[in-house]
């Protein structure tokens, strides 16, 4: 809000931008050449230049030489201390169980009764069908994430993969779509931390967004069912 | 040492690079500590603020997004537990039984009055007359305000820088520190 009690239009709020030098160099300019010529923002300019100086008349004390040499030894005592804590041992066995609640929860859902998960793995991809597919692809997203992410990342994707997986039994590619594409996102960061698999988490990611584009692109096609990823090698004879 | 940018120094020191760390104290620890001290008026509890906010600094080097300003990030991370301290104050202030006008703490404030050798005692006190009446204006604006007030004043950044710092737009930096500028002035005026 501007106030102006005088009759030249020039606002309060104009000279303290001013002062403080955040004016464009016309807006400077002008500003300059009205103060000569105005007897009231000239008053009023001086008034604010002795305040301002009284203001910055307090000076920033010099940190003491006691106060720097505690605040290294802290500080570096404390990056030693947090180095000790990442190369605990436990923390290998915190990832483990990571991994192990993923696959595990993975498996259990998928049981041997609807698809084989770990051979699902190594089968050509036009011999998938559509939950064998995802089924690899979830295991291999499970996989790479809990051994680099951290455990509350690696429990959301299983909570939702939980809640994906009922509505991934109704078959419906928007729903498919869309895991494909919250797996992709869990994923990337992960990806090139992930010593294991590393170069599968990589391909994993990118694979997840594109057949997550693919789905969400043929779901609206007038085919419902995509067939690209069940076409077959053509032999040339 | 080839001198390196903020980042460059902030990733250095967190790997235990000594002569990084001198550089970034020398840079940081005087405009932070003053600038804490101002936030929070308790010398003591700032130099832990400011080690605290180092700590921070380092352990999340990897985070810096590079589109920003390092200074502007490590006084962002600067008010954000300045803003937590204050608010532990004043919850350990609503649990006191004896509600006391008297809180040390707060009280204790030292803001830091340039003295020179050449100054009478009369000057000297009336200087000190006007920086007392300077930290109670400060003391009164709002907070939000007040931070913007002191990093224009006392840090000189730039409206832009403490729009970043503070996430909020330009314009709402500007009526800040206006607003802050008319209060100190007719209260230092007093």
């Amino acid at each position: 809000m501007s106030t102006n009690n005088k009759n030249c239009g020039i606002s309060r709020e104009l000279l303290i931008d001013f002062l403080l030098e955040e004016l464009s160099l016309e807006e400077t300019a002008d500003l300059d050449n009205h103060i000569r010529e105005c007897d009231s923002c000239s008053v009023e300019l001086e008034f604010m230049v002795n305040s301002f100086n009284t203001i910055r008349e307090v000076e920033m004390p010099h940190v003491s030489s006691n106060t720097y040499f505690a605040l290294k030894n802290r500080i570096f005592g404390k990056i030693e201390t947090a180095a000790i804590r990442k190369s605990n041992p436990k923390e290998p066995y915190k990832q483990l169980m990571s991994m192990a609640l993923s696959v595990v929860a993975v498996l259990f859902f998928y049981n041997y009764m609807i698809i084989d998960p770990v051979s699902t793995i190594s089968m050509p991809y036009y011999e998938m069908n559509d939950q064998e597919f995802w089924a690899g692809d979830t295991i291999v997203t499970a996989g790479a994430m809990s051994t680099s992410a951290p455990m509350r990342d690696s429990l959301a994707f299983l909570s939702n993969f939980l809640l994906f997986h009922r509505s991934i039994k109704i078959a419906s590619p928007d729903i498919q779509s869309k895991f494909y594409f919250f797996s992709a996102d869990m994923l990337s960061p992960y990806a090139l931390m992930n010593r294991i698999i590393s170069s599968t988490s990589v391909e994993a990611g990118s694979a997840s967004r594109s057949r997550g584009k693919l789905i969400s692109d043929a779901s609206k096609s007038i085919s419902p069912t995509p067939q690209f990823y069940r076409q077959k090698p053509v032999l040339i004879a | 040492m080839i001198v390196k940018n903020d980042e460059q120094l902030i990733k250095a020191c967190a790997n235990g690079n000594e002569e990084a760390f001198d550089l970034l104290f020398k840079k940081y620890a005087r405009p932070l500590t003053f600038f804490i001290n101002q936030m929070l008026y308790d010398q003591n509890r700032s130099e832990d603020i400011f080690q605290d906010t180092f700590i921070k600094v380092l352990e999340n080097a990897d985070k810096f997004n590079d589109r920003y300003k390092f200074s502007t990030w490590v006084y962002r991370i600067a008010i954000n537990l300045c803003i937590n301290e204050l608010r532990k104050r004043r919850r350990e202030q609503s649990k006191m039984v004896n509600n006391s006008p008297y809180n040390p703490d707060f009280d204790n404030y030292n803001f830091i009055e340039s003295f020179s050798h050449d100054d009478t005692p009369f000057e000297i006190l009336q200087k000190k007359d006007r920086t007392n009446r300077i930290n109670e204006a400060m003391k009164s604006l709002p907070q939000s305000k007040r931070i913007a007030f002191i990093l224009k004043f006392y840090h000189f950044l730039s409206y832009e820088e403490i729009a970043s710092i503070m996430e909020c737009s330009i314009g709402t930096v500007k009526s800040r520190i206006h607003y802050a500028v008319g209060k100190i002035q007719v209260l230092v005026k007093e």
